[in-house]
C-alpha cells in the first residue's frame, strides 16, 4: 500500500484560510486584551499542552477551526455516526454507564478470589486480572529466575488448578473479565477455558477479555519471552481461536495506557497504538478474514493525564482516527468496523507517592475527563495508593465509588458528548488527528509495527519523551504538587498500605511442586509434545495448548516447550531507549 | 591484593582493576603493566568496527558464543563514545553481549573513548594487554560506531573485521575511503534486510578495485567478503573460520609478532609524544602565549620559543 | 575537581528479575552522563549474579538498582551479598524505585547504602554521588 494514510482525506489539507474572524480577533486583541497584558504580564512566558507541548493561544474561535479546514460534517458528525467523534454509541451514556471495572492481582488463587469478590461487593461489575512476573514471562513459581517475585506483582499461576482456586466467585454478579498475560496468551486462554469447564460456567453469559497485546509488551512494557515476530503469531492464533469459538468475548486490546505512563505523547500513542493494531489486523487478514469481521474484535484501553483538554481530545481523536484507518486504509464497510471498542481510564502516572490523598482529587478530575471524553464501554480506575505498592482494600473501595460520584454526581454523563463544538476541544482533536496519522505514515513507510519495534523506533522515542517530561519537572515548567510544589518537609504517610504475606512464595511453590509429584506425567509429556509440533508446523497453538492445560502441565512447562521452538528474546530489547 | 601477580593467575578483580588504573592514568597502573608485559604477546587481537548501530555489539555477542564453542577463552573491550561535553557516557555494549556474563572464561569490559578520537579509547592498548596476560586466547575490540579515517584499531589489531549493513547509501562512500582500504575481513551484517543485495555488490566492486591497486593488494590475503544475520547467528561460524586463517596466515608468514612489535612500539612513541606535550603545555610560558594572544609574536616564533624554554627547564 | 575529570565515577545501572519498569532508569541514565559519570548498563532481566559478574568485570565505583516491581526484598539482599563474597563489597550500593519505608531497615542491614522514591530530583542524586566520589578520591590519593 503506497497511499499515505494521512492523504487519504482529501478534506485534510491543513490549509489555512483567512476569515473574517481574523479581523475581529485582531481587533480584540488590540483593543481590549493587548492593554490589559501589558499591566497584567502573563503568569508564564509561554503556555503549552502538558504532553505535545502544543502552544495553547489564549482564545480559540471560529477562526481556529477555519484555519484547520474543520468541518462539521466531515470531523465530527453524529453520535453513533461516522466518523465517531461524538461516540460510537448513539446515546451516551443515557441508556447505560459504562462498565464500571477495577485491576486486581496479588498473591494466590485463592487471595485472588477473596479479593475478587470483595470488589464486586464495592459495586464495580468487572474485573481485571493481572499475574505476576513469573507468569507473564514465562515461568513457574519454583523457577530460579524468578526467585523473591511470585505472587508479588499480580497472581501466581502455574496450573489449572490456581485458576479452579481463583474462580472461587460468583459468576451471576462477574459479567466481564479482563486477563492480562500477553506472551504466554494461549496458554493462559487455554486455562481460562478449561477452568470455566470445570466451574461449569456458561461461556455465552459472561465475556472474557484477553488482552492479547504482545506488541506493546515489546514497546514499553516487557513481559515478552518469544521474539516479536513469534509473539505475534500466538497472539493471531488466539484472536482466530476466539472468533472462530467465543465470538461473544474480546480476544485483543491494545492498551494505549501502556504507552502513556511510559511516556507516550498523545500523538505518539494514537499512531503507536493503531500502527500495532495494523499488524495484528494484517496478521488476521492472511488467516482469511475479511476487515469487517476482524475489525469490530479490536479493541483499545486509552487513558487520560492530568491534562484534562490533552486527555480528552486524545479520547475524541482515538475514536475518529480508527474510522478513518478502517474505512480509508482497508477498505472497510460496515458501521461496526469503524467503531472504536475502548476503555477509558485515569492514568497512574499523575499519582503521586507525596501526600497520597491528593490523588483522590486527581482521580476524580480525570474520571470526570474519561466521561467527558466518552468513557468508552469500560472505566478502569488506579487508586491513590498507586505510587507505594499494588492497592489496599480502602483505596478500592474509595476508587469503586469514585466512578458512582462522577457518574451519578456531577451530571456529566446526562447529554452526549458535552464538549463538542468547543473551539479549542475541536481544534486540538483535529490537530491531534493531522499529527496521528502523519507518525503513522513515518512508521508504515519503515515497514510497519514489527518494524519499529525490531529497530527499537518506538523505544528510542519513548526514551526520549521520558527524559524530556522529567526535565519539565525538574526545572519547574511543570508544577506537580507534592513533587515540586508544596513539598512538606516532613513525609508522613497518610496512609497504611497493601503488604503481601511472606510465606506465599514458599507455599506456592510447594503446590506445584506436589502437582508436579501426583499428575499423570506421561500424558503431560506427550500433550507439551504436541504443543512443540504445533509450534513448528505452524498451526494454531490452542487445541495443543488446551490438551496440555487440562492434562496438568503447568503453565511454565507449556511456556519452555515453545521456546525450544521459538527461542528467547534477549534482554537486549531497547526497552527505555537508553 | 598484589594486582599484577593475582592478574596473572587469572583473577577478574585484579584484572579489572588494572585496566580501571590504565584507563584513569593512575600511576599504579603503568607498574602493574610493567611487570605484566613479558607475559604479553600471545592473544589475538581482532578489531571489529564500522557505522553506527551496524550490529556491532550484535556481532561480537555470536562470535563469543562461536569461539567459546571452540574452546578459546575470550576478552572483549567494548568502546562507546564519551560525551565531549561532559566527559560523561552511557557504555550500551554489552546489552547485547549479556548471555556471556555469567561465563568465567568471558570478560567484558566497557571503555569510554574519554576525548579519544580514531575509534577507541587511549587506554585500549593496555586494557588489551591485561587481557592478554590474563590468558585470554582472543581479545575482541569493538570501536565505536566509525566513519572513514577513525581506524586507529587497524594499528592496534592483528586482524581487522569492518562490520557493513545494507542501507548506508552514501555513508558507503565513507567506509570506501578510509575503512576499505583497512579491513582483513568484511562482514555485511544484517543481510536480512533489504537491499542487501545492493550492499554486497559495492562491497564486492570496492574488493575489486582494491586487489586492482598495487600499494593495497597483498599476495598473502585477499580479504574475504561475508554475510551475516548477527541477532539469528547465521554466518558466524564463516566469519570464525576466516578470523582463523587471517592468524594463520599472519602466523606462517611471521607477520603475526611483526603486527604486534610493531604495536608496542608505536604505543611507546605515543606515549612518549603524550607525555612530552602534557610537559610542553604544563611548562609553556605564560608570558609568551599572551604575546600570541595580543599578535605581539607569530606562533611559529612563539613555537621555537617555548621549545627552546621547556628544553632548557629539562636541562636544568 | 580537575582530578574528577581524569577519574571519572563508574557506576553499573541495572534492573533485577522481571521488573522491566525503565522510566527511572532511563532518567537516572542520562542524569549520571550528563554529570560526566561513566554509566555502564546491563540490559533487562539480569539475576543478581549477573549484576555482580558485571561489577565485577566493569570495576565500578558503585552499583545502581532500580527496582519497581516488589521483588527488592530479596533479590537487593542477595545482590549485595554476592558482591561481598567476590571480594566487591567495597562499591556503593544504591537502590531506587517503589521501596516502601517498612523494608528500608531490611535494605540498609543487608548492604545497600541508600535508597531513593519516586519524585527523586536527579540533581540531588548526582550531587549525592559527587559528594561520595570526593570523599572517595581524597581517601584514595
Ligand atoms: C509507569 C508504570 C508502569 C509502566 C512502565 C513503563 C516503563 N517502560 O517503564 C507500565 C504501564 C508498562 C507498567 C507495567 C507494570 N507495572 Co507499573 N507502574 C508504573 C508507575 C505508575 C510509575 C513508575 C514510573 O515510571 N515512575 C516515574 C519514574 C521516573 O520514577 P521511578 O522509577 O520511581 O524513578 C525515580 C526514583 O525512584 C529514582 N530511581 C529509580 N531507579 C533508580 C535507580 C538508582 C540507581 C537511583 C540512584 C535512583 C533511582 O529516581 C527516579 C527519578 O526520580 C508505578 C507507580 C509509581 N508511581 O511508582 C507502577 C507500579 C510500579 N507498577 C506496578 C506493577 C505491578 C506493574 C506490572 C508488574 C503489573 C503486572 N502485574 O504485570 C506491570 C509490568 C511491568 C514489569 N514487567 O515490570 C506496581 C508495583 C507494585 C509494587 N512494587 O508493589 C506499581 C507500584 C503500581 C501499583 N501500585 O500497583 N507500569
Ligand atoms: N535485522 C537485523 N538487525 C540486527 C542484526 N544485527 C544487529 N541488529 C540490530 O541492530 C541494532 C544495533 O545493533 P548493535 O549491535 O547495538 O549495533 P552496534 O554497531 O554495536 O551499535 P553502536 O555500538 O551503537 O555503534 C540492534 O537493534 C540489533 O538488534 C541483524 O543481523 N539483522
Ligand atoms: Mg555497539
Amino acid at each position: 500500500m503506497n497511499n499515505k494514510v494521512s492523504r487519504l482525506n482529501p478534506k485534510n489539507t491543513g490549509q489555512a484560510t483567512t476569515s473574517e474572524f481574523d479581523e475581529e480577533v485582531a481587533r480584540w486583541e488590540s483593543e481590549t486584551r493587548g492593554p490589559y497584558v501589558a499591566a497584567h504580564p502573563e503568569r508564564r512566558e509561554e503556555f503549552l499542552t502538558q504532553a505535545l507541548k502544543w502552544p495553547i493561544n489564549p482564545l480559540y474561535t471560529p477562526a481556529d477551526l477555519e484555519a484547520l479546514g474543520f468541518d462539521y460534517k466531515e470531523d465530527v458528525g453524529f453520535p453513533g455516526e461516522y466518523p465517531y467523534t461524538r461516540g460510537t454509541g448513539p446515546n451516551g451514556h443515557r441508556s447505560g454507564f459504562w462498565t464500571m471495572t477495577q485491576v486486581t492481582g496479588f498473591g494466590s488463587g485463592q487471595s485472588w478470589s477473596k479479593r475478587a469478590r470483595y470488589m464486586l461487593d464495592q459495586g464495580l461489575s468487572g474485573l481485571i486480572l493481572e499475574y505476576d512476573l513469573a507468569t507473564t514471562n514465562g515461568y513457574d513459581s519454583d523457577d530460579p529466575m524468578v526467585e523473591g517475585e511470585v505472587g508479588r506483582a499480580g497472581m501466581a499461576l502455574d496450573s489449572l488448578e490456581d485458576l479452579e482456586e481463583a474462580f472461587d466467585l460468583p459468576f451471576d454478579q462477574l459479567k466481564y473479565l479482563m486477563s492480562v498475560c500477553n506472551a504466554p496468551q494461549p496458554v493462559n486462554l487455554a486455562m481460562i477455558i478449561a477452568a470455566l469447564e470445570k466451574k461449569g460456567v456458561d461461556p455465552k453469559d459472561f465475556v472474557l477479555h484477553i488482552v492479547n497485546g504482545i506488541l506493546i509488551e515489546y514497546t514499553c512494557v516487557g513481559r515478552y519471552i518469544y521474539p516479536p515476530e513469534h509473539g505475534l503469531r500466538l497472539a493471531t492464533d488466539c484472536i482466530e481461536y476466539i472468533i472462530n469459538n467465543h465470538p461473544n468475548w474480546a480476544p485483543i486490546s491494545i492498551i494505549s495506557a501502556q504507552l502513556q505512563p511510559a511516556k507516550a505523547n498523545p500523538v505518539q500513542e494514537i499512531a503507536f497504538s493503531l500502527a500495532i493494531a495494523c499488524a495484528y489486523i494484517d496478521a488476521t487478514l492472511e488467516r482469511g478474514f475479511d476487515i469487517d469481521t476482524v475489525a469490530p474484535y479490536f479493541h483499545f484501553v486509552v487513558n487520560v493525564d492530568m491534562d484534562f483538554f490533552e486527555g480528552i481530545c486524545k479520547l475524541r481523536a482515538f475514536r475518529k482516527c480508527w474510522a478513518r484507518l478502517m474505512r480509508d486504509r482497508y477498505g472497510a464497510t460496515k458501521p461496526e468496523a469503524m467503531k472504536i471498542r475502548m476503555m477509558t481510564s485515569p492514568t497512574t502516572t499523575a499519582l503521586t507517592l507525596q501526600q497520597p490523598l491528593n490523588n483522590i482529587g486527581r482521580l476524580a478530575i480525570m474520571a470526570t475527563a474519561c466521561s467527558l471524553g466518552g468513557a468508552g464501554e469500560n472505566m478502569t480506575t488506579p487508586l491513590h495508593d498507586e505510587a507505594h505498592s499494588l492497592p489496599a482494600e480502602e483505596a478500592i473501595r474509595v476508587g469503586a465509588a469514585l466512578q458512582h460520584i462522577v457518574a451519578h454526581e456531577t451530571g456529566v454523563a446526562e447529554t452526549i458528548d458535552p464538549l463538542a463544538g468547543s473551539y479549542y476541544v475541536e481544534s486540538l482533536t483535529k490537530q491531534m488527528e493531522n499529527a496521528a496519522f502523519e507518525e503513522m505514515d513515518k512508521i508504515f513507510d519503515m515497514g510497519g509495527a514489527l518494524k519499529a519495534i525490531e529497530t527499537g523506533y518506538f523505544q528510542r522515542a519513548l526514551g526520549r519523551e521520558q527524559y524530556e517530561r522529567n526535565r519539565d519537572i525538574e526545572e519547574g515548567r511543570r508544577l506537580w504538587v507534592g513533587v515540586n510544589h508544596l513539598k512538606l518537609d516532613e513525609e508522613k504517610r497518610e496512609i497504611s498500605i497493601f503488604r503481601l504475606n511472606d510465606d506465599m512464595e514458599s507455599e506456592q511453590v510447594a503446590k506445584v511442586r506436589d502437582l508436579r509429584a501426583r499428575r499423570d506425567q506421561a500424558l503431560v509429556d506427550s500433550t507439551l509434545e504436541q504443543v512443540r509440533e504445533a509450534a513448528r508446523n505452524g498451526s494454531n497453538m490452542m487445541e495443543s495448548c488446551l490438551a496440555a492445560v487440562k492434562a496438568y502441565a503447568t503453565h511454565g512447562e507449556i511456556c519452555y516447550a515453545m521456546r525450544d521452538v521459538f527461542g528467547e528474546y534477549g534482554s537486549d530489547s531497547q526497552l527505555g531507549g537508553i | 591484593m598484589d594486582v599484577a601477580k593475582e592478574l596473572l593467575s587469572g583473577t577478574i578483580l585484579a584484572g579489572a582493576r588494572a585496566i580501571r588504573w590504565l584507563d584513569d592514568g593512575d600511576p599504579r597502573g603503568a607498574r602493574t603493566l610493567a611487570e605484566i608485559f613479558p607475559h604479553t604477546g600471545n592473544a589475538h587481537i581482532i578489531g571489529i568496527t564500522g557505522p553506527p548501530g551496524a550490529g556491532k555489539s550484535t556481532l561480537v555477542n555470536a562470535l563469543i558464543s562461536e569461539q567459546r564453542r571452540r574452546g578459546r577463552r575470550v576478552g572483549v573491550i567494548a568502546i562507546d563514545p564519551s560525551s565531549p561535553f561532559t566527559g560523561g557516557a552511557i557504555l550500551g555494549d554489552r546489552v547485547r553481549m549479556g548471555k556471556h556474563t555469567l561465563d568465567p572464561d568471558v570478560f567484558i569490559r566497557s571503555i569510554g573513548t574519554r576525548g579519544q578520537a580514531g575509534g577507541l579509547a587511549r587506554s585500549t592498548h593496555d586494557a588489551c594487554l591485561i587481557l592478554d596476560a590474563m590468558g585470554y586466547d582472543l581479545v575482541l575490540v569493538e570501536t565505536v560506531g566509525v566513519g572513514q579515517d577513525e581506524i586507529d584499531v587497524v594499528a592496534l589489531a592483528h586482524t581487522t573485521v569492518i562490520v557493513g549493513v545494507p542501507g548506508l547509501g552514501d555513508e558507503i562512500q565513507a567506509v570506501k575511503a578510509g575503512l576499505m582500504e583497512a579491513g582483513d575481513l568484511f562482514v555485511i551484517n544484517k543481510a536480512d534486510r533489504d537491499g542487501y543485495e545492493d550492499t554486497y555488490r559495492q562491497f564486492e566492486l570496492m574488493l575489486h578495485l582494491r586487489a586492482e591497486s598495487k600499494a593495497l593488494s597483498s599476495d598473502d590475503w585477499s580479504p574475504p567478503l561475508l554475510r551475516a544475520v548477527a541477532v539469528k547467528d547465521e554466518g558466524i561460524a564463516e566469519i570464525v573460520d576466516a578470523i582463523d586463517q587471517h592468524k594463520a596466515m599472519l602466523q606462517n608468514t611471521g607477520e603475526f609478532g611483526l603486527r604486534s612489535a610493531q604495536r608496542e612500539r608505536e604505543q611507546a612513541l605515543t606515549l612518549t609524544c603524550t607525555e612530552i606535550m602534557r610537559s610542553i603545555r604544563q611548562s609553556a610560558d605564560p608570558a609568551i602565549l599572551s604575546a600570541v594572544e595580543k599578535r605581539e609574536i607569530d606562533p611559529y616564533s612563539a613555537s621555537q620559543l617555548l621549545i627552546k624554554n621547556w628544553q632548557e627547564g629539562r636541562g636544568t | 575537581m580537575s582530578n574528577a575529570h581524569q577519574r571519572p565515577l563508574r557506576i553499573l545501572l541495572a534492573k533485577l528479575g522481571m521488573d522491566t519498569h525503565t522510566v527511572g532508569i532511563t532518567i537516572i541514565a542520562h542524569a549520571l552522563r550528563e554529570a560526566g559519570m561513566e554509566v555502564i548498563f546491563t540490559g533487562l532481566k539480569q539475576t543478581p549474579e549477573m549484576v555482580a559478574a558485571a561489577a565485577i568485570q566493569e570495576d565500578v565505583d558503585v552499583v545502581g538498582i532500580s527496582t519497581l516491581s516488589a521483588g527488592h526484598t530479596r533479590n537487593l539482599p542477595k545482590l549485595a551479598r554476592l558482591l561481598r563474597e567476590a571480594g566487591a563489597g567495597d562499591k556503593l550500593l544504591l537502590a531506587g524505585g517503589v521501596i516502601p519505608e517498612e523494608d528500608r531497615p531490611l535494605l540498609e542491614e543487608a548492604g545497600v547504602d541508600r535508597t531513593f522514591t519516586m519524585g527523586s530530583d536527579t540533581r540531588d542524586i548526582v550531587a549525592y554521588l559527587n559528594e561520595w566520589w570526593v570523599q572517595q578520591l581524597a581517601a584514595d590519593a
